[in-house]
């Protein structure tokens, strides 16, 4: 395979690492034969997990932000069965409800992060080394669904997350979207494919990629090592996806049939790309190899927006934006790709009339999904902009606009009910509710 | 004082003279400011609607409603925006090179040695609003060495010192690579060693006074050591242990750093029996909201950490335990002032969210705002001149767009002592973050408190009504517009002198261009050639402080020359003096 034929290569030139090599060479093997055998955690393939019923809720507030730009005062909420059955000003209560009412307080939809990291139990069960492309495999299966993670993440207002692959690979795996709380339950176990650009796939993998005793990214323990490489992989891919496709057959090349199946119905449309692309040739990048192999694709944390604005806004592109620094730090300031930025990207993507989602991906807390909301309207966003770029934009760039992101009669009963304006930063979660559940938690509620 | 330093003389009178030809009787008019306020937040008091704050040579005069504005003061339209003291910060190693020595116990070094006024840190600060700065050595020490109480402006140490003797850093936790025994060990060691010190000098001084001249004299050691006590004056004293010597006399704060809940025992042991109890304040890191008790019995001031919402977890059920910190010390009545995270974190590294955290987690809004202005300003030993809008007070100011504790408000001005530090539509580094904004949806609309989310909006999108970077004149024209008549020095920058700041990329120096009148004033080739040099703290002061400024630039060379910045600072200001007195 590919570790064997640098081997072949290799070996008549150094003699001495041979050894090394052949060690590193099997344990790459045995991961892919590991991984070609097919998974069968149960639950978890099957697919959406049915939320367990729950009484009615009567949940009253003094006014209702309802996702799609549009303010309710004095609105009533009236949920069963999980879905939300009734937005209204006044409705009799139904007997043996619980009621919740919250003077001063603001319902929202739960807020959703389209690009989250959460719930992953470690980095090495994370980020896959044995191929760049991988979107056979499933971020779920890295996911622990009884994480902290879930509960801090429902408890700060976000209901629903799409947990993002890891970057290090080119074409990484599938992303899974998920409702949080106390348990993690999965709602589309396999979505979007994400590909990156720039230099995540070349320097990333020092550290979980076996042999790791070279120190620094060599052709010996990861490829591709530069932009031209990293493009190149990708255009492989897609080429040898379009063959696939074609007759049927894998090239016989090195890339994995079970990859090109995928990646096949990427080159269809039933299987949705985003392409993470920071810096603005990056985002050039993108957009030159979607045209290539006609993809449309969501463009992952354009940091560098701000310089390619007419060309998004030409694709119609839509945007996870986020999260927003004043410093970079953590991947992105190691990518060495966020040294130029403008924190008002996000306003002024939305002001051009684009889809934008935020996001906090790997941070929380203090820097979680809301804050993001918060300083985005601080950087220029109006505020129902981002409340959309919180709820019902996420919940379009997810295929699941018909289910999430605003509250409205039919939907899920995915809420939030915050003490004050959501924005707000002396304000706080009051009640989360999730498919019609209360979140319960030991902090103090008001 | 001037017959010692004739040469220093002889240039500030060249420089006053200079002065009086290029700015007329101006130059001596006397500094009164009005600011005509749509809400002043003195922090001491109730907030007062519609308030007016007069200002007399940097100090507040009066406060309050309906006051009569003298007619020759320049009067700030706040009118339409929210007033409040200066935010404090009361204890952070920003803008210092190196935080700490390698050595543990330095009580003979202090951080004027090691304070770059032109650090980004300090125009940060402007544009966050704080306008008081504890300049403090780390955490990593034993005895850590001498703070300072600055403004975030100044081109040398001198001209931003608020307070030079601000107190001794000691820390319990221990410096990287020891551990709390060797740590404690070598505490007490310094103050022992200060003892033998004094001991050795004891007997010294009690020989010198009794045996003059004598060929034998023979003496009782601890006699010798006791008596000679009195006869040891400072200037004996070895310069590493003087400081340590003047806290145990209680002349000195001591700012002691305890990591854990169990250091605040040992911080206070420590402080009574070497006679600084009373001038201690404890820096406390998160977990010592444990030791809440013993801190109230103490009723020593407090520095809280950035950490507001503490996790802990249970070692066996893994269980996370959050604690809202300064909740904790806010219920038992301690006065607290709280820090920020590091600058770059995008919320808590906002003293307004940090406050507004509080806010959040039920504190009283008076208290979450008293504890980044006027509990930080008393723990820092600058209570009385700063923290509050108060008759007396020093004028360090911040006009905000709107309620501090609200993400839409923006730093409009800040003022230092009266005068103006900084102002936001000359913020060519904030706007160029904040470039391409669409144009506001309503102009002109004035923010109000808790306006709807469509005025919320046109106030957001204010940036982008402010001039391009090549438009200087324009910018120039908003620079008179505010309050130039009254100083006409501030308007009279040519306009190519702030593009040229602009077009170098100098941001800690473009954004004080107009903002900091005396950079602005200087004529463009005094720019450059400070830029060339590399030496912006000698560039600035130029004109708005005309000792500096109106020297000819040999004069400011030969200054250089001989590395005496601190006389390069005074010398005019000395040499004014002088001639004032004649």
């Amino acid at each position: 395979m590919r570790q064997g034929s640098v081997l072949a290569v290799m070996s008549s030139f150094r003699p001495s690492l041979v050894l090394a090599l052949v060690v590193g060479g099997a344990v790459a093997i045995g991961l892919e034969a590991n991984a070609a055998s097919p998974n069968k955690t149960a639950d978890r393939s099957a697919g959406q997990v049915a939320a367990e019923p729950s009484g009615p809720l009567v949940i009253q507030a003094r006014e209702i932000y309802v996702g799609d730009g549009s303010v309710i005062e004095g609105g009533v909420v009236l949920v069963r069965d999980g879905k939300i059955e009734l937005v209204a000003g006044k409705i009799e209560v139904p007997s043996g409800a619980r009621v919740i009412a919250v003077e001063k307080g603001t319902i929202t939809p739960g807020f959703i992060d389209p690009n989250a990291v959460a719930g992953i139990v470690s980095s090495y069960s994370y980020a896959e080394h044995s191929s760049e492309v991988i979107p056979q495999m499933r971020v779920l299966d890295a996911i622990n669904l009884l994480s902290d993670d879930f509960m801090e993440l429902a408890l700060s207002g976000v209901t629903t997350v799409f947990v993002a692959p890891d970057t290090a690979s080119v074409i990484a795996t599938r992303g899974a979207i998920l409702k949080t709380g106390e348990v993690a339950r999965v709602i589309v176990p396999e979505q979007a494919v994400l590909a990156t650009m720039g230099s995540d796939p070349t320097f990333r993998g020092t550290y979980n990629s076996p042999p790791s005793r070279f120190g620094t990214v060599t052709f010996l323990n990861r490829r591709p090592t530069t932009r031209m490489g990293t493009v190149w992989v990708f255009r492989k891919a897609f080429y040898d996806a379009r063959e696939f496709a074609a007759t049927g057959k894998a090239p016989d090349r090195e890339n994995d049939p079970a990859a090109l199946a995928v990646l096949a119905n990427v080159l269809e449309g039933s299987v949705p790309l985003r392409i993470q692309a920071r810096m603005a040739l990056d985002i050039e990048t993108a957009f030159r190899l979607a045209d290539e192999f006609g993809l449309r694709f969501t463009l992952v944390e354009p940091i560098e927006a701000f310089k390619v604005l007419d060309m998004i806004q030409e694709r119609r592109t839509s945007v996870v934006f986020g999260p927003l620094f004043l410093v970079p730090r953590g991947p992105r300031a190691a990518a060495g790709e966020a040294d130029e930025f403008c924190l008002s990207t996000p306003a002024t993507l939305v002001a051009r009339g684009l889809e934008v989602a935020l996001s906090a991906q790997e941070q929380s807390g203090e820097a979680g999904l809301r804050t993001q909301a918060i300083f985005a309207i601080r950087y220029g966003m109006p505020e129902q902009e981002a409340l959309k770029a919180v709820t019902s934009t996420p919940a379009k760039i997810l295929g699941l606009d018909r289910r999430l992101g605003t509250v409205a009669a039919g939907k899920d009963a995915d809420l939030v009910v915050w003490s004050g304006k959501p924005f707000d930063v002396t304000s706080k979660v009051a009640y989360a509710v999730i498919d019609g559940r209360v979140v319960e938690s030991e902090r103090k509620q008001p | 004082m001037r017959d010692g330093k004739s040469r220093l003389a002889l240039i500030a009178t060249v420089t006053v003279t200079l002065l009086t030809v290029t700015l007329g009787p101006t130059a001596v008019a006397a500094d009164r400011v009005a600011i005509q306020a749509g809400r002043v937040i003195t922090v001491s008091g109730p907030e007062i609607p519609g308030g007016i704050i007069l200002i007399e040579d940097g100090r507040i005069t009066a406060v309050g409603e309906g006051l009569e504005i003298p007619f020759d003061a320049m009067v700030i339209d706040a009118s339409d925006k929210v007033v409040m003291p200066g935010l404090v910060e009361p204890h952070t190693q920003n803008g210092l090179d190196v935080p700490n020595e390698n050595l543990p116990v330095t009580p003979f070094v202090s951080v004027y040695d090691a304070l770059d006024p032109v650090d980004y840190y300090f125009e940060d600060a402007l544009r966050e609003g704080i306008t008081t700065i504890g300049v403090v050595p780390g955490h990593n020490c034993v005895i850590g060495g001498m703070g300072r109480v600055v403004r975030p402006q100044g081109v040398t140490v001198e001209e931003m010192t608020v307070l030079d003797e601000m107190g001794l850093k000691l820390s319990m936790a221990p410096k990287r690579g020891m551990n709390r025994m060797t740590q404690m060990a070598m505490l007490r060691e310094a103050f022992l060693a200060v003892d033998d010190h004094l001991e050795s000098l004891a007997e010294k001084k009690y020989v010198d006074e009794h045996k003059k001249g004598k060929e034998e004299f023979h003496y009782d050691p601890n006699v010798a050591r006791e008596q000679g006590r009195s006869l040891i004056k400072d200037a004996d004293v070895e310069d590493r242990w003087l400081n340590l010597l003047r806290l145990t006399r209680g002349e000195l704060p001591a700012f002691i750093y305890c990591e854990l809940a169990m250091d605040v025992p040992h911080a206070l042991e420590t402080a009574k029996e070497r006679g600084f109890f009373d001038k201690t304040v404890l820096v406390l890191d998160a977990d010592c909201y444990k030791a809440v008790d013993l801190v109230k019995e103490s009723g020593r001031p407090v520095i809280l950490s950035s950490v507001l919402i503490y996790e802990e977890r249970d070692p066996v059920t893994n269980e996370k335990k959050e604690t809202f910190v300064p909740g904790v010390f806010s219920e038992h009545g301690i006065p607290f002032a709280i820090q920020r995270s590091s600058r770059d974190d995008l919320a808590r590294g906002h003293f307004w969210y940090q406050a507004a955290i509080c806010v959040r987690e039920g504190m009283e809004r008076e208290k979450a705002l008293k504890a980044v202005t006027l509990w930080s300003a008393e723990a820092i030993g600058v209570g009385s001149r700063l923290g509050s809008i108060e008759p007396g007070k020093d004028a360090d100011l911040v006009i905000l767009t709107g309620d501090p504790l609200q993400a839409t408000s923006w730093v409009d001005k800040v003022l230092l002592a009266g005068r103006v530090a900084y102002e936001r539509e000359k913020d060519t580094r904030l706007e160029k973050l904040l470039k391409g904004l669409p144009a506001p949806s309503t102009e002109a609309e004035k923010p109000k408190e808790e306006s709807p989310a469509e005025k919320k909006e046109g106030e957001e999108g204010k940036p982008s009504e402010e001039k391009p970077a090549e438009d200087a004149g324009k910018t120039k024209e908003s620079g008179l517009a505010c309050g130039s008549a009254a100083r006409p020095h501030l308007g009279a920058a040519p306009p190519h002198a702030l593009t040229s700041v602009r077009l170098r990329r100098t941001p800690s120096l473009g954004c004080g261009s107009a903002g900091r009148p005396h950079l602005g004033a200087a004529p463009p080739d005094a720019l450059t050639w400070v830029r060339l040099r590399r030496t912006p703290s000698l560039g600035c002061g130029s004109a708005a402080r005309p000792h500096l400024g109106a020297a000819p630039p040999h004069a400011l060379t030969w200054v250089r020359l001989r590395r005496t910045p601190s006389l390069a600072c005074g010398s005019a200001a000395l040499g004014a003096t002088a001639l004032s007195e004649e």
